[in-house]
């Protein structure tokens, strides 16, 4: 057989993180009660009108600048028209003629993948299918969607995923989306074909619809390509059509042909006046921008942090703002990097809930400084962020309740060097001839005698005076 | 008529509760035979108690107690909204249109929803799910459309105003037909918001009345911004603008190509005449040639059916609308809700849009139409530069017999060529009797004015009808229809 190169480039619809929908004042959320969060605007009653919400341009534009898109200063809004269930109008408002963002790219192990568009949109409502039949939910009708849609530049499965996670990764640092695959507002289309190697000539494509999770990424392109390339192998030829991704099965199945395709019939919505984007707006949107994934990454590595923790901290925008504000708040990067990874990720990675950290900065920061200042011990300071984190409490309350700052007892700590002495005549002598490495010996002891009772500064100090004086 | 019902209300001459009886006894023994209406209300009379009270207590407003009546096609949350059509009997909305909303806080006492042309297609309210209306003056002849009923019930005094739709001359042709004043506003001067929308770039919700005084009232009640409609431009309309004074040193173009040979030769006439009285008002008259005109009832069409495909695919009887009995798969379905909701002409226009918006024929149709339609607005703008207003007849000719309605659909538009550019360039337009033909039947004169010039075009109508001579229709004067 012989070698085939795939050929992708993906549709990635997310969802916005506007407070209210795209074109009326209902909530924008997810996970309400069923229809609870509807108007004659988004379930496209007789004599509704959409009006756009201005954020939700804002947020497009703001992914559009994180991409390194051109910004439309002209921009207008068309009708798809088709029927379908979830539809309520029988039309989407989206944009076809002259979407908000052309262009841009992002850089995906060393390639660049040039994005072709991202335009924005509304959400279709959900259909419930369920043994009594399919019902409506329409609460998701009319959330902002924007649509950023790839030249056909990916190479293979495993690149198409890393781009994806990288576009999610920027969405989220941007404040547009919250990514999340498992709750739909991330979902990828993707458009396959092949052609044997060496070749330039793309293959017919076909379209897989709806893919909604990293793993299905790889693995439904995976497919595809592979049943494309046995197809051409066997004299077969890969013909125009939509597939659907079976996840039980790991296959793609056959939704519609290029025959069935739909004529949406697009025209400019005359409901929705066009917008004009000055270049005074774009600043404003550009200054209000957070600092991208990547240029949080350039300088993290400038704090002299490796690779690998500068990804394991960027992985989540939450984490890494935690980061950034640990070092804003006087600790070393490398100790910063250390104690979020160990202590933080620890019980974040344990955590129900990803939405946000029990813990704040603040608290944090104290804890690692009185484990400098050697109050509480380093295991101390573990066992309080997880009690903070865990039990939802402030730094004071744990140390309180669980007793973890060091305590010191002048007397306990006299006797205890006193009797770590008497018991090591030897080692008294090897100091007195100027053994120094024996000092360690005797610290040791004496933080054994006296568990955490008193700081390894005072130990030492009160240890250094009696044997100086025996 | 509005301000001395006002009076008499004010005064306590006549109770607001008293008044719409009246009215209400009028419709139960008029429209019987006319059906104006498609549904009475059956909450005007306490509607008139609370309108009373605020009477009472001092707080009138200009509509406060004065009986109006609505298109079919304004969303009403406490009257069912049908448009006229199957598809939508028995249809009653969460809530009310903006302009409604407006009206009912100015104490207005809604009377009922009238009668129209199946989703406002149409020149007659022939494609009315719920049966004709005829006109008032008799002879078995339409009232115009698509706002029939609402030119036939101010005809015949079954409301003291009415608010029509207009989306290529449906408020001023049935005004015309009926022998009234119906405005058509600026578009953007009335929120759409609410009105079951046939093509969004076209329609806007007007008044129809007496006369241009009382259109003025009630425009004023309606017009503004409203955030629930982007294309509303947020201007304001007051009636104290309306000065019959302005008449004069008016400079008034009359469009030559609405005044040819395809115009009835009663109905240039009329207009002729009606033109020497603004010379007689002081107004400055000269012909003005718009030749661009010829293409405005095609680029109406496919616009219009274009906008409407889309804006009726919401129709599909699956949250609500008509049910087809034939239960199937969701395309089956709908295609059968669709098929037994929507009457003929509906059917013709959504298929006529659908095919001038398909990939193919995009460009070739609809592209071309809003190109022209454009070419159209330029033209008039060219004119407003040395007119302060354009005249011409509102419809070719007078009301005409049921059954000499056109059954050719490109002929019975073609009707439309006074009415459909005015709305094209969203212009204000009304259209004002001014003279009646040998059989009995009005003829109606058309001014339309600059953008916003709403008060422009309602000053010199009244100025007009000033002296203007109305005869009653025939159903006043015990005849039949």
């Amino acid at each position: 057989m012989r070698k085939y190169t795939t050929v992708i480039g993906l549709e990635i619809h997310a969802e916005l993180l506007t407070e209210t929908k795209i074109f009326c004042a209902c909530k924008n959320t997810f996970g309400d009660a069923e229809n609870s969060s509807c108007c004659p605007v988004c379930i496209g009653l007789p004599g509704a009108l959409p009006v756009i919400n201005h954020r939700a341009v804002e947020l497009t534009v703001a992914a559009g600048l994180s991409f390194g898109c051109e910004i439309s200063r002209y921009t207008v809004w068309d009708r798809k028209n088709y029927f379908y269930p979830d539809l309520a109008k029988a039309y989407q408002i989206s944009q076809l003629y002259a979407p908000l963002c052309i262009g841009g790219g992002v850089t995906v192990g060393g390639r660049f993948i040039r994005l072709n568009r991202i335009h924005l949109e509304e959400d279709a409502g959900k259909l419930i299918h369920s043994r009594g039949g399919v019902k409506i939910d329409y609460n998701r009708a009319g959330v902002p969607l924007i649509e950023i849609v790839t030249e056909p530049d990916l190479r293979s499965a495993e690149e198409a995923t890393e781009f994806v996670e990288r576009v999610r990764r920027t969405l989220v640092y941007a404040g547009v989306s919250d990514g999340k695959m498992e709750q739909g507002s991330l979902r990828v289309d993707a458009n396959v074909s092949v052609m044997p190697e060496g070749t330039d000539v793309y293959g017919t494509r076909t379209e897989i619809k709806n893919i909604n999770s990293f793993r299905f990424i790889k693995s439904a392109i995976e497919f595809e390509a592979a049943r494309q390339s046995e197809l051409i192998e066997s004299g077969g030829r890969v013909v125009q059509e939509t597939r659907r991704y079976d996840e039980a099965s790991g296959e793609t199945f056959s939704m519609r042909s290029k025959e069935d395709a739909h004529d949406y019939r697009y025209f400019p919505d005359p409901d929705i006046l066009p917008l004009i984007i000055t270049d005074a707006d774009v600043e404003k949107i550009a200054s209000g921008l957070d600092e991208s994934p990547e240029k949080r990454l350039n300088r993290y590595a400038g704090y002299g942090i490796s690779a690998i923790d500068c990804e394991t901290v960027l992985a989540n925008k939450i984490i890494a703002d935690f980061f950034d504000a640990v070092v804003a708040g006087g600790i070393e990067p490398t100790e910063a990097v250390n104690a979020v990874k160990g202590e933080l990720m620890r019980c974040f990675n344990a955590a129900e809930n990803k939405d946000g950290l029990p813990v704040s900065a603040e608290d944090f920061i104290k804890g690692l400084k009185l484990v400098a200042e050697q109050k509480i011990s380093r295991n101390g300071f573990k066992e309080s962020v997880n009690h903070m984190f865990f039990e939802r409490k402030s730094l004071d309350a744990v140390l309180e309740e669980y007793k973890l700052v060091i305590k010191e007892d002048r007397g306990l700590i006299d006797g205890a060097v006193a009797a770590v002495i008497a018991e090591n005549p030897k080692a008294l002598r090897q100091y007195k001839d100027g053994d120094q490495k024996v000092f360690g010996y005797f610290v040791g002891q004496c933080a054994r005698l006296l568990k955490g009772a008193a700081q390894m500064s005072t130990i030492q100090a009160v240890l250094k005076e009696a044997l100086d004086k025996a | 008529m509005i301000k001395e019902l006002r009076k008499k209300l004010d005064a306590r001459k006549i109770s607001a509760e008293e008044l719409t009886a009246e009215y209400l006894k009028r419709i139960a023994g008029l429209d019987k035979s006319l059906n104006s209406y498609v549904s009475v209300n059956p909450n005007a009379a306490l509607a008139a108690k609370e309108s009373q009270k605020r009477i009472d207590a001092g707080k009138a407003g200009m509509l406060t107690g004065i009986p109006v009546a609505l298109k079919d096609i304004l969303c009403t949350y406490d009257m069912p909204t049908t448009c006229s059509s199957k598809m939508l009997e028995g249809y009653t909305p969460p809530y009310d249109a903006t302009v409604v909303k407006r009206l009912r806080e100015d104490g207005a006492v809604f009377l009922g929803k009238l009668n129209m042309d199946e989703f406002a297609m149409g020149a007659s309210t022939k494609t009315s799910y719920f049966g004709k209306t005829y006109n008032p003056y008799g002879k078995g002849c339409v009232p115009g459309g698509s706002s029939g009923g609402s030119g036939a019930a101010v005809a015949a005094e079954l409301c003291a105003a009415s608010l029509g739709s207009d989306t290529g001359g449906s408020i001023r042709q049935p005004a015309a037909f009926c022998g009234v004043t119906g405005h058509r506003p600026t578009y953007g001067l009335v929120s759409r918001f609410g009105g079951v929308a046939f093509a969004s770039s076209l329609d806007q919700i007007g008044p129809l009345a007496e006369s241009a005084e009382d259109c003025a009232l009630v425009l004023q009640t309606i017009a503004g911004g409203d955030i629930n409609d982007q294309t509303c431009a947020g201007k304001s309309f007051s009636a104290a603008d309306v000065d019959e004074k302005r008449v004069k040193g008016m400079k008034i173009g009359v469009i030559t190509e609405l005044m040819g040979a395809d115009v009835d030769e009663e109905v240039a006439a009329a207009v002729e005449l009606a033109v020497k009285k603004f010379e007689a008002l002081g107004a400055k008259v000269r012909r003005v040639s718009l030749p661009m005109l010829k293409h405005a009832v095609p680029v109406y069409y496919l616009i219009s059916s274009a906008e409407a495909s889309s804006n009726l695919s919401r129709f599909d009887g699956v949250r609500y609308g008509h049910r087809s009995a034939n239960e199937g798969v969701f395309e089956e379905m709908i295609s059968q809700n669709r098929a037994e909701g929507f009457g003929w002409e509906v059917k013709r226009r959504i298929m006529l849009g659908s095919y001038a918006l398909c990939s193919g024929y995009y460009d070739d149709y609809y592209k071309r139409a809003v190109k022209l339609c454009g070419v159209i607005r330029a033209q008039y703008a060219e004119a407003f530069k040395d007119n302060d207003l354009l005249v011409s007849p509102t419809a070719p000719t007078t009301a005409y017999p049921y059954d000499e309605v056109p059954s050719n659909p490109a002929q019975m538009y073609l009707a439309d060529i006074c009415t459909v550019s005015a709305a094209l360039a969203g212009l204000p337009s009304v259209s004002t009797p001014c003279g009646y033909s040998a059989a009995g039947m009005p003829i109606g004169l058309m001014l339309t004015g600059r953008r916003f010039d709403d008060a422009g075009v309602l000053s010199a109508a009244a100025a007009y009808e000033r002296d203007f001579k109305c005869i009653p229709p025939a159903l006043l004067n015990g005849g039949g229809l």
